[in-house]
């Protein structure tokens, strides 16, 4: 009975060829859009991680316990050496830096503006991060105290030169002013607004003396591995790095944005769903109810001959899915497809700025295991609950009526 | 034992047309026996195809009884009513009302199918019947491919094949030329001689007429006259 009605489904489908393949293609052409988006986005969100994490946060930090929530230059890494024994014994850890941090003020000869002052250690941050080679201008630190770099849009604010002298001031751990003179050594660009419009970095030791905090680290910065593999096994990692007084969290812990980056990114994911599939939707109903209304007397033919109202139903439902898988399969087919061709062609975003990052490279979009099950699963969903109205209306024909109507 | 196939009792069926309520039937009491051939003639409008519907159970009466085989359908869930035209009464449409996308064999095989019967055994009826109506060569064609006489007499077939009690035909020669309905009409004579198939037709062809041993005249939702020949 199954199979007849199936049969019986798709010779219907397949009489009106041409309005059954426009109402596949619209759904194959939804779906093969939804699974481009989900590979660009995916592709973003991979590329910002790669950017934030390489760049400079790392994949995890350490700071002491309420040093994030206030940023008082008082809280310092609780036991640095205890920090530097467990991370340096660790397995997972294949790199880590140590940094001072502080609010500070950079004067040129003309100009004086509040930066973020990073303290660090040239040769182990070239591990974690790309101070290095974000040097555009200039040089990268070396063992010379007085070196300085800074980001270009601070540089090009200040008209600051490779060269040019420049004097930072920051609070002491005491609670006095320290100064202290420097010399542009580098121009950085990071291509992330914060690092590039308001940071200096100096050496350790240099910010070791400037803020009084001999030996000491506001934050470790850790590269992990993979920042998929981080997130994923974070329970098993984080633990065996925590010592006494002190917090370990993950890059996405430590950045509020990508927090709302992952959110926002999903809420827009699920809007145009539900737009797209909500404009298929209307179509299959459309079509679906054009089909019911032409074959009235069909339906009433049927009904006469003693066919139960619920096989008229399931029939209607049948078309429904066969229509479904067919949409199903060109979108996927299409999507694969287009997401494919730019997998290897990648699109040119450089550039473009995202909550500060700027896509630095050609965005290649991805393909995920999610892409080929949540959105045709959601598809097929759509179109059977759109199938409901017409299927109700085909069973609820009144045969007597509907005979009458093909007689006269 | 009751020999009474179709009873109707004060029959009466009214409805609305633009606001305004036609009387179609107007207390019908009507009796067939089991092997009859009846007409039920009379002009356009006089409710002879109201009646048909009353009695297949496809339309609902205003008031009154109808009885098929001693069972009252008024008495049954839409359900059962469904199921009591299936294994019970077979149609004959004026316009064939074939379903386009099944070929001869499964348009015929189609109630079989509903009744749950098993392939080979629909597929031995089904040919059994397209041999009796002499279209056992169609029977992978497609309704668009015959002309209107073999479409209706696919249509008898599958009216006939499920061996219902009776086959109601409403004009079913009103879309076939003299040639083709006076042969139509002799097979269907020669099904009801030969298998004992009770046949109520509704025609105001003379052809059916002439075929018919018992004739009921409609007019205006009355029947005015019965009489047998």
């Amino acid at each position: 009975m199954l199979l007849s009605l199936l049969a019986l489904s798709a010779r219907n489908l397949m009489r009106n060829r041409r309005r059954t393949v426009i109402t596949a293609a619209a759904m194959g052409l939804g779906l093969a859009s939804l699974l481009f988006m989900d590979g660009l986005m995916t592709s973003w969100l991979d590329q910002m991680v790669a950017t934030t994490t390489e760049s400079w946060t790392g994949h995890a930090q350490i700071h002491r316990e309420g040093y994030r929530e206030t940023g008082r230059q008082s809280l310092v890494v609780e036991n640095p050496r205890l920090v530097e024994e467990t991370l340096s014994a660790s397995p997972d850890v294949t790199a880590w830096t140590r940094r001072l941090i502080s609010p500070a003020t950079i004067q040129s000869a003309m100009d004086l503006k509040p930066v973020a002052l990073y303290g660090v250690e040239p040769l182990s941050e070239a591990e974690i991060s790309l101070l290095d080679e974000a040097v555009e201008e200039g040089e990268y630190l070396d063992e010379d105290t007085f070196g300085l770099l800074l980001g270009f849009k601070l540089a090009e604010t200040m008209d600051l030169m490779v060269g040019d002298p420049v004097v930072l001031t920051a609070s002491e751990a005491g609670g006095g002013l320290g100064q202290g003179l420097f010399m542009v050594r580098g121009i950085v660009r990071f291509g992330m607004e914060d690092l590039d419009g308001y940071s200096v970095f100096i050496h350790c030791r240099a910010a070791e003396e400037l803020l009084e905090l001999p030996g000491q680290a506001h934050q470790y910065a850790l590269a992990l591995g993979d920042p998929d593999d981080v997130l994923a096994r974070w329970d098993a990692l984080r633990a065996p790095l925590s010592t006494p007084g002190n917090t370990v969290e993950n890059f996405a812990e430590i950045s509020a944005f990508f927090t709302s980056m992952l959110e926002m990114m999903d809420v827009a994911m699920g809007v145009m769903t539900l737009i797209l599939l909500g404009l298929v939707a209307f179509g299959i109903v459309n079509t679906l109810y054009m089909s019911v209304f032409e074959r009235t007397w069909e339906y009433g033919v049927l009904l006469a001959l003693g066919t139960d109202r619920r096989f008229v139903r399931r029939g209607v439902m049948m078309e429904t899915a066969l229509l479904a898988v067919m949409g199903v399969l060109f979108g996927v087919l299409l999507g694969t497809g287009v997401n494919l061709f730019f997998t290897r062609v990648g699109i040119d975003f450089t550039g473009f700025d995202m909550g500060g990052v700027a896509l630095s490279t050609r965005t290649y979009t991805q393909f995920r295991l999610e892409q080929f099950v949540l959105y045709p699963s959601v598809m097929v969903f759509f179109t059977l609950i759109a199938g409901i109205w017409p299927a109700l209306r085909a069973s609820r024909i009144v045969p007597a009526r509907a005979l009458r109507n093909r007689q006269v | 034992m009751n020999r009474e196939l179709i009873v109707t009792r004060n029959l009466t069926k009214t409805y609305e047309d633009n606001g305004v309520p036609v009387r179609a039937v107007r207390g019908v009491d009507m009796t067939v026996l089991p092997g009859e051939f009846t007409a039920l003639i009379g002009p356009s409008g006089s409710g002879k195809t109201t009646l048909l519907n009353l009695v297949s159970g496809l339309d609902s009466p205003t008031s009154g009884t109808i009885l098929l085989n001693g069972t009252n359908i008024g008495d049954m869930s839409p359900r059962e009513l469904s199921a009591f035209r299936r294994n019970n009464i077979g149609f004959v449409f004026q316009a064939y009302n074939l379903i386009p996308v099944l070929t001869v064999e499964e348009n015929v095989e189609y109630i079989l199918l509903l009744q749950g019967m098993k392939k080979k055994q629909r597929h031995q009826k089904v040919m059994e019947i397209l041999e009796k109506v002499g279209l056992e060569d169609c029977a992978h064609r497609l309704p668009s491919k015959l002309s209107g006489g073999q479409q209706q007499r696919v249509a008898v077939a599958r009216a006939m094949v499920a061996r219902p009690l009776f086959i109601l035909a409403d004009e079913p020669t009103a879309n076939l030329d003299s040639v083709t309905s006076g042969r139509l009409l002799d097979m269907m004579k020669d099904l009801n001689e030969k298998t004992g198939m009770t046949y109520l037709f509704s025609t105001h062809d003379p052809r059916v007429m002439e075929r018919a041993r018992r004739i009921l005249v409609v007019q205006d939702g009355l029947i005015v006259e019965d009489r047998e020949q």
